[in-house]
């Protein structure tokens, strides 16, 4: 079961994404990610526990959050937690928060296109 | 000096105990209203409602001060029995282990460290009890006392500061680099493993040092609550590092205040091994509030049968370019349960910082629990966080591959442990890896079922 | 002799190898070949006592029954398998490890210091980066250096026979040429019995086999020599 949710987070607003994934003998596969790009003026907070309950046995979990951060004054919060119960599982969870790469905006400038354009481009494959 | 054998039966906590073990001191005025005051805190401040249960906590019924003498009213038969095995298998020699039994208050290589002393203060270096360091240099420690740490932190800082006794104070001149790990456990007497131990130390700019405390062989404490405070001080291009191996027997209550201010281009690394005690909360921290500072917390933690480590590390970034970096490594056995707890935080104007966070976790049965408690709060666009963590038991293939080239599954079992906890074993000094390896194989026996 | 008799592989009540027989003499290089699916690196991960296969039959070490026998107890009697997909045990040092893999089967044993020497020569026979040497087993190894590594660790652990299991998969010309070349000479100076598991023809040209036994849907449909081999480099194995 994989879950991806997308945040594009404009000035002014502020999103909270706050979830409890359980695991258990029922639902042992899952995987979860949410993408955010935050604009200037924006500010985000990602919350998410994976639960592994002592029945779930063989569970396969991971959560990711990544974050992109466009202006001086976007904000973000990120907390990833796991709460594992019982040990013959697999899980585990990233998070990564930063700015566009220079490279990649580098890369598509030296295509003629200009750095708004490329920005655009870059959030759009972020998110996709 | 009024007398203290009123403290030999008294138990639990009063504005009396705190006025008198201030007195025993000969302390200063200051230290004294610092006391009251925290104590005072203390009373109203609430417990956290967070971390690990705390609630078998009874500070009704707890020894507050105990003189050093009194402590050795132990026998060798009090010792439990386990620890004494303990001893036994990892080889540990008659007169140590009679001192970390309790049973003896000092330990025979004070002969051989005072002559190291004396070359320390030819350098200019300060080493010595928190004690001897209010009465020699008291403008020295008031400048620094509870100023990272104030008693308002949290309950156990103010407790701490209203009846801290023992600890080490340090002070490392400019651009002096000490050579050699100093050992709290070898600058004996017993409030080194005192409960409320009050520790400063402050490197001058350019300077080094490498602290190390604890040992990784239980020590048995008959007192249930352990609660230490460590403030460090590190200026400008100065480097600190802070290693600690704890194992208290678990009867123990080990929550501990660290922190660390680290000014422009300066270092600051903790290494911390948690082992023992029943229940830990620590969570070493760095304050980055120089151009360029570093902070790295290298953190290993084991849990076994009704233990709970909720450890971690804070790193605070102030400043531009900063970098921080936290390993933490932990096992949970035979029903014992190990947290990671930790917090990033990049404030307004800490341009081009970056951290890096990983937490692995082993658990190896279905009776054991592994968490991870990560915060992480961004407040400056031009930075770079990672953190990732990995919970899981110990691989199938890696087992059968190491049993392919003849090991025995326990031996395989150790390899992989041992393996998974060297990036930081491999930065403890030599006779703690060697001993923490086996110590670490020890208590996973009878582990496999 | 390794001896395999009437094996049957299941994995999770699924038949993967039906019935196969097939013996190996010290000093002797059997080759097991056939298409994907086939069951040939089942047949090696049974021979070393994986868990997760249920196998019947009768397996045999010089004379002596292993079918019941843990992994290890199966390497203490000189077993060595050469894995395909060698897993890595980060912060596992090479270096103390060859030498504990070495302890365990040698009973004359050299001093460390000789040890060291003698795997440094081991590691540029085989060309392989002593850089490695000071790393954790396979941590971020490539699949030439991961190959050679099990290699490496065949060289020290003094086995009687030797299991392939599709060594020459994702290795480049020179590496294949210096691997099977090292095999062959180990095995014709110790007298060791090699059973070869491959795909492809390629290896066999430097470890010569003195048997070619071709496997299909975990039965052995065909035994032949060398030409045997060649003829599965012209045309494939449908035309066997």
């Amino acid at each position: 079961m994989k879950n991806l949710i997308k945040y594009l987070v404009r000035r002014g607003e502020s999103y909270v994404w706050d979830e409890v994934i359980v695991f258990d003998k029922n639902n042992l596969e899952g995987e979860t990610e949410v993408r955010a790009v935050v604009e200037d003026g924006g500010s985000i907070k990602l919350k998410g526990k994976i639960l592994i309950q002592k029945d779930a046995v063989g569970a396969n979990a991971f959560l990711r959050f990544k974050v992109l951060l466009l202006g001086k004054t976007s904000r973000a919060q990120v907390d990833p937690e796991l709460e594992i119960l019982t040990n013959d599982v697999r899980a585990s969870h990233a998070a990564s928060v930063g700015q566009i790469d220079e490279e990649q905006l580098f890369y598509l400038m030296s295509r003629g296109i200009n750095k708004k354009d490329s920005i655009k481009l870059i959030v759009e494959a972020f998110l996709s | 000096m009024p007398e203290d054998n009123v403290f030999k039966a008294k138990r639990g906590l009063d504005e009396s105990v705190v006025t008198t073990i201030s007195q025993i001191k000969d302390e200063p005025k200051w230290m004294l209203d610092n006391r009251i005051l925290a104590y005072k805190k203390f009373l109203d401040m609430k417990m956290p409602s967070w971390g690990a249960d705390l609630s078998g906590i009874d500070f009704a019924n707890i020894f507050y001060y105990v003189k050093a003498s009194q402590k050795t009213e132990k026998s060798w038969d009090d010792v439990p029995a386990d620890i004494k095995t303990t001893y036994d298998r990892l080889g540990i020699p008659e007169a140590e282990k009679e001192y970390l039994g309790g049973v003896k208050a000092q330990y025979e290589s004070e002969v051989v460290y005072g002559s190291l002393m004396k070359k320390f203060s030819d350098q200019g270096i300060i080493f010595c009890g928190m004690d001897e360091a209010l009465a020699k240099y008291p403008d020295l420690v008031q400048e620094y006392f509870g100023k990272l740490i104030p008693m308002g932190d949290n309950k156990f800082a103010a407790l701490n500061t209203a009846v801290w006794s023992g600890g080490s104070f340090i002070y490392v001149p400019k651009n002096v680099k000490v050579d050699m790990p100093l050992q709290a456990y070898f600058r004996i007497n017993s409030a080194n493993m005192g409960q409320f131990e009050r520790t400063l130390m402050i490197i001058d700019e350019g300077a080094f040092v490498h602290y190390v405390e604890g040992c990784t062989a239980p020590i048995y404490s008959t007192d249930s609550l352990h609660s230490a405070v460590v403030e460090i001080f590190v200026k400008k291009g100065g480097r600190c590092r802070y290693t600690t191996i704890q194992n208290w027997s678990t009867n123990v209550y080990n929550l501990v205040t660290k922190r660390a201010k680290v000014e422009e281009d300066g270092v600051m690394e903790w290494v911390d091994g948690n082992l023992g005690s029943k229940t830990t909360m620590k969570y070493p921290s760095v304050v980055l509030v120089g151009n360029r500072a570093h902070g790295e917390i290298l953190s290993v933690a084991v849990a076994g049968k009704g233990q709970h480590q909720d450890a971690g590390g804070k790193c605070i970034h102030l400043a531009p370019n900063t970098t921080s970096r936290i390993i933490s490594k932990s096992i949970s056995m035979k029903g014992g349960r190990a947290s990671y707890r930790g917090m990033i935080m990049m404030a307004p104007g800490a341009k081009n910082a970056r951290s890096k966070v990983v937490c692995d976790a082993l658990i190896l049965d279905k009776k054991s629990r592994s968490d991870t408690y990560p915060v992480n709060k961004i407040n400056e666009s031009e930075v770079t966080l990672e953190h990732e963590a990995t919970v899981s038991k110990i691989g199938e293939e890696q087992i059968f591959y190491l049993m392919s080239r003849g090991f025995t599954d326990h031996e395989a079992e150790a390899m992989i442990i041992n393996g998974f906890i060297e990036p930081i074993v491999k930065e403890l000094p030599m006779e703690y890896s060697v001993e923490l390896n086996r110590l670490i194989n020890l208590q996973m026996e009878g582990s496999v079922g | 002799m390794m001896e395999i008799k009437n094996l049957v592989v299941k994995i999770e009540k699924k038949i993967i190898l039906n019935n196969i027989n097939l013996s190996i003499n010290s000093g002797e290089v059997v080759a097991v070949m056939g298409p994907n699916g086939s069951g040939k690196s089942t047949l090696a991960y049974a021979l070393a006592g994986h868990p997760k296969y249920e196998i019947s039959g009768n397996l045999k070490l010089d004379g002596e029954k292993i079918d019941d026998k843990s992994p290890d107890l199966r390497a203490n009697m000189g077993l060595f398998l050469a894995n395909q997909y060698p897993v890595a045990i980060p912060g596992l040092g090479i270096n103390s490890f060859l030498w504990q893999v070495y302890k365990k089967r040698e009973k004359k044993l050299m001093s460390l210091v000789d040890f060291r020497k003698h795997v440094i020569e081991l590691a540029k026979s085989l060309n392989l980066n002593l850089d490695l040497l000071n790393r954790s087993l396979n941590d971020g190894f490539s699949g030439g250096e991961k190959k050679k590594m099990e290699i490496l660790q065949m060289l020290v652990s003094s086995p009687k026979y030797i299991i392939l299991d599709e060594i020459d998969s994702g290795l480049d010309v020179d590496a294949l040429k210096v691997i099977a070349l090292t095999v062959a000479k180990f095995a014709l100076k110790n007298k060791v019995g090699v059973l070869v598991i491959t795909h492809y023809n390629r290896i066999l040209k430097y470890l010569k086999a003195d048997r070619v036994v071709i496997l299909e849907k975990g039965n052995i449909i065909k035994i032949g020599n060398n030409k045997l081999a060649e003829e599965i480099e012209e045309a494939g194995y449908g035309e066997i």
